[in-house]
């Protein structure tokens, strides 16, 4: 060995030794035991990852019960830990239904810790504190109830869901918010009776047609439809309110609501139905308010009930439906209000007899029956309803060809339905008696 | 401790008769065995920081938006986040970043700990039913040599080397980080980070690490100043002491057997800029941990000048200038009564000096108004509702006091006894131990003050004592508190007595206070 080649076997000599025992030891000095592997904290980068949030609920003491919500928002920080918050306070955060979604312990704003004038600490009671809560946001939250624990009182309960949809407002690109454009389609009446009777309820069926047109679904719906009825016509209820669910993206949900209307007066009248969406959830909201509302105008043509005696001095009332059908002559009686149960006052000889129909109910309200077989009205003192009674104003008897009243064997009632003309103008009349239908 | 590396001998005699032998790899050679065994021995009772981090959770397939949390097992010991705010921020969403921190400490002799993660779902207000993230890929127990590969397991078990910052199990490889995905139906793809670090302090020694100003601007010369301390918080001597700045090849400078250790860092943008100190003695290192400093505004009220991770793992400190005697957060006159605050409160007190890297520390960038307690004790500051305790911080001597409705309290610059004695208050929550009108209540969970005699002396064997320990007094306010107060805690020397040292009581509620945030509940 040459000396350079036993000077560096001495020069290697450490790594041999150092090789020998680093193999048998603890790794003290491994990247992984020291200051390049902890990783170097980012609180830009933690900060920009939390995108927590909490709801704020201020308050004002005058006294120990008297508690005054001052204010509730939400704020884009996180909440405070109360984890070590002593038992003064509970906190409840519960959902729509009353649900608990969180619960803590939190310290009680009329504690007031200060330094004693003979020095040390002391506790002192403000009765005029005010104070906070904080809890960490939740999308659901509808109230904040909070329990003065030593009294067992119930000292705060706070409405948190204008806060909630303040906030989504000004934030609705929040990820616990959401974005969904509602809209109503399509409002209008489904089901109505051709004509209403002065003084007699009919039932109109109204249907809403409600979209979402997104970003954001599914989303639950609010429709109120309320009903505002014009000059002689009464409709209940005023307004009616539906909650439909999940409303997603795209689909049309439909709703139908029964409305009651009532003619107080003769004539057309006019009863307007108004369909207006928004979004329940405090949470949610919808940018596009244009689109939420829409009417539809339905007019009802309100008839006096008139009374009909069919066959006249007659009884049963029998129709024969035969070869060619039999004439039938009935006579509209007039009336004085209250007569008949007839809510008002009706002069027979007011009627239009050329726009009389008569024959089956459906019929004639379907704008068939049979017309006037001579086309004129015959105004005579026809007999009432008990067949013997002739009282002393003219009645009009009218003429009908049976086989043109859309009879069926089955029919128990004939009605007529026609215009009659006032000094007020012209209006729908209605009545029906019995008959027996004769094959 | 100290192990000399190089000792200096005498001109003549042996070394002229070992000529042509290098003598210093010789000397190397025979020191090497002093070097590297006795590291065993020193190490014995060195305990590692064992960190799990849940970076991110990507849920899959479940019915409704998940709630998250997890459920995690270090060395035995079990984290669950459930119902905390560092849980409840991220229920209803399927893809979260929530870095959840647990951490333990971990004796490095134990050579392996065992580490078991859940995400679970939560199914709603204490719901024992919860459901589990399904995060493994084959779904088998690699532990369980009964496992019939069905499919069944849907947790992380592995097994960690403190060592070799190794796992293996059902994930293998060097520390850092790691991805998994369970199978279809209820799983969850999940971003984790392990780690075995250095802890901020150990047996017997301790580490102290400031810089100054406290909030620099760009263009700074920041002086950061390292001191190895022994268990008491005096000077000692360590054997290797390092200033670790930015960067994480090296540190920028290291020293040998001494007290203190100092290095200037100038400022140079970025936003923010990160060190941190280690000192090694007798084999056994000691790490601060990494800590960020702001050194400029951001968007939001506070700036951090002492950071050492996610506010759900740590305890959070803000500092507030009064108006009437500072300018806001730029004022260099309160960084450095703020300094002063953090090094003696907080920095000269073990019990938060071994837990440094817990604690963040903020500056508001505003000022605020310290009420006297006199005049109605209503502060008034910048809100930072999210923080463990705000301090007002002012010159002017008044009666100090702290609002019950809400985290403020007010102090003056040099008041750093009564700052450690409001900390027992928040965060901690204890109660005042001095008799008759302190702030009294009994904790659910490790009180220091109890409702009742019995509890105290139920309790006291927990804490080392007997009944007789226990002592009682009376505070009686209408319609408030009419009780008979017990405590255990000294009458005097004492943190909730007369601010001085935390006892038994206290102790164990602080201690439980960290271990709680290390198990990202705060």
């Amino acid at each position: 060995m040459t000396p350079n080649r036993r000077r560096l076997a001495w020069w290697l000599l450490p790594l041999a030794v150092g090789g020998a025992l680093w193999a048998g030891g603890p790794a003290l000095s491994e990247p992984g035991n020291d200051p390049a592997l902890e990783p170097i904290p980012d609180f830009v980068a933690d900060a920009a990852a939390d995108e927590t949030k909490s709801i704020v609920v201020r308050v004002a003491f005058n006294g120990r019960p008297n508690a005054t919500v001052t204010d509730v928002e939400v704020v884009d920080e996180r909440a405070p830990s109360h984890l070590g918050a002593p038992p003064l306070s509970k906190v409840d955060v519960l959902g729509e239904t009353g649900d608990l979604i969180q619960t803590f312990h939190d310290w009680h704003p009329m504690w007031e810790l200060g330094e004693d004038v003979a020095g040390g600490e002391t506790r002192r009671l403000n009765p005029q504190a005010k104070g906070r809560w904080i809890a960490p946001f939740d999308r659901d939250a509808t109230t904040i109830v909070v329990t003065d624990i030593a009294a067992e009182d119930e000292i705060v309960r706070a409405d948190l869901t204008d806060a909630i949809h303040e906030f989504c407002l000004a934030h609705p690109d929040d990820e616990d918010c959401l974005r969904a454009d509602l809209a109503v389609e399509a409002v209008g009446v489904t089901t109505a009776p051709p004509i209403g009777l002065v003084g007699q309820e009919a039932t109109i069926a109204v249907t809403t047609v409600v979209t979402n047109n997104g970003p954001d679904g599914p989303a639950d719906a609010g429709l109120t439809t309320t009903a505002v009825a014009g000059p002689g016509l009464t409709v209940t209820p005023a307004s009616q309110t539906a909650t439909l669910t999940g409303v997603a993206v795209g689909a049309d949900v439909t709703d139908t609501d029964q409305w009651t209307v009532r003619c107080d007066a003769p004539g057309l009248r006019t009863v307007t139905f108004t369909s207006t969406v928004a979004t329940v959830h405090a949470a949610d909201v919808d940018l596009v308010p244009g689109n939420n509302t829409r009417s539809t105008t339905h007019t009802v043509d309100c008839a006096v009930p008139v009374t009909v005696n069919i066959k006249p001095g007659g009884d049963p009332n029998s129709i024969n439906l035969g070869a060619g059908g039999d004439t039938v002559p009935l006579a509209v009686l007039t009336t004085a209000a209250g007569e008949y149960g007839n809510p008002l006052a009706f002069d027979a000889t007011t009627i239009v007899a050329t726009t009389a129909r008569f024959g089956d109910r459906a019929v004639v309200l379907g704008g068939g029956g049979g017309a006037e077989t001579h086309g004129r009205r015959h105004d005579e003192r026809s007999y009432e309803l008990d067949e013997r009674t002739r009282d002393a104003d003219l009645d009009a008897v009218l003429h009908f060809r049976a086989s043109e009243g859309g009879f069926t064997p089955d029919d128990t009632e004939g009605c007529l339905v026609g215009t009659f003309t006032t000094a007020a103008g012209s209006f729908s009349f209605f009545g029906c008696g019995p008959v027996r239908i004769v094959p | 401790m100290s192990t000399p590396v190089y000792t200096a001998e005498s001109r003549g005699g042996w070394r002229r008769r070992l000529t042509g032998i290098p003598i210093v790899p010789v000397l190397v050679s025979a020191m090497l065995p002093v070097l590297v065994l006795s590291s065993p021995a020193a190490a014995a009772d060195l305990n590692m920081t064992v960190r799990v981090t849940v970076e991110r959770v990507e849920g899959h397939d479940f019915g409704e938006d998940p709630d998250f949390y997890s459920y995690v097992e270090i060395a035995g010991e079990s984290f669950n986040n459930e119902d905390t705010p560092a849980s409840d921020p991220f229920e209803d969403t399927y893809t979260i970043e929530p870095n959840w921190e647990f951490s333990k400490q971990v004796a490095l002799s134990s050579g392996t700990v065992p580490i078991y993660l859940e995400i679970r779902d939560e199914d709603g207000f204490l719901r024992f039913d919860d459901d589990l993230a399904d995060l493994d890929p084959d779904g088998d127990d690699p532990d369980d040599p009964t496992d019939n590969d069905d499919d069944t397991d849907q947790s992380l078990s592995f097994t960690l080397d403190l060592n070799a910052c190794t796992v293996t199990g059902d994930l293998n490889g060097a520390c850092g980080v790691f991805t998994s995905t369970g199978t279809p139906d209820e799983s969850a793809s999940v971003r984790l980070r392990v780690e075995v670090t250095e802890p901020p302090a150990a047996p017997g020694i301790r580490i102290r690490c400031m810089h100054t100003p406290l909030f620099p601007k760009v263009g700074d010369t920041v002086t950061i100043t390292a001191e190895f301390l022994d268990g008491a918080l005096a000077p000692t001597r360590a054997d290797t002491l390092e200033i670790w700045v930015n960067e994480r090849g090296g540190p920028k400078v290291a020293t040998s057997n001494s007290l203190t250790l100092t290095y200037n860092h100038t400022v140079s943008g970025g936003g923010s800029f990160s060190y941190g100190c280690r000192g090694i003695d007798g084999g056994v290192p000691i790490f601060t941990g990494w800590r960020s400093v702001a050194v400029t505004s951001g968007a939001g009220d506070e700036v951090p000048v002492l950071y050492t991770g996610s506010t759900y793992s740590r305890v959070d400190w803000v500092f507030v200038g009064d108006a009437d005697d500072y300018s806001g957060a730029s004022d260099p006159q309160f960084q450095a009564d703020v300094q002063q605050i953090i090094y003696n409160s907080f920095y000269s007190y073990d019990r938060f000096l071994v837990h440094q890297d817990a604690l963040n520390f903020w500056l508001q960038v505003g000022t605020g108004q310290a009420d006297p307690a006199e005049d109605g004790c209503d502060h008034v500051v910048p809100d930072s509702g999210w923080a463990d305790s705000v301090m007002v911080v002012h010159v002017d001597s008044f009666r100090d006091c702290a609002m019950g409705g809400s985290n403020v309290f007010s102090g003056e610059n040099n008041d750093f006894a009564v700052v450690r004695h409001e900390s027992g208050h928040r965060p901690f929550g204890l109660a005042d131990e001095y008799c008759c009108d302190g702030g009294y209540y009994q904790q659910d969970v490790f009180p220091n003050v109890y409702e009742e005699p019995e509890d105290c002396a139920e309790d006291a064997p927990n804490l080392g004592r007997t009944a007789a320990d226990c002592r009682e007094f009376e505070e009686e306010i209408e319609n408030w508190d009419d009780f008979d107060w017990s405590v255990s805690d000294p009458a005097s020397n004492d943190l909730m007595v007369d601010n001085t040292t935390a006892q038994a009581a206290d102790i164990r509620r602080i201690e439980w206070y960290f271990a709680e945030c290390r198990g990202a509940k705060c």
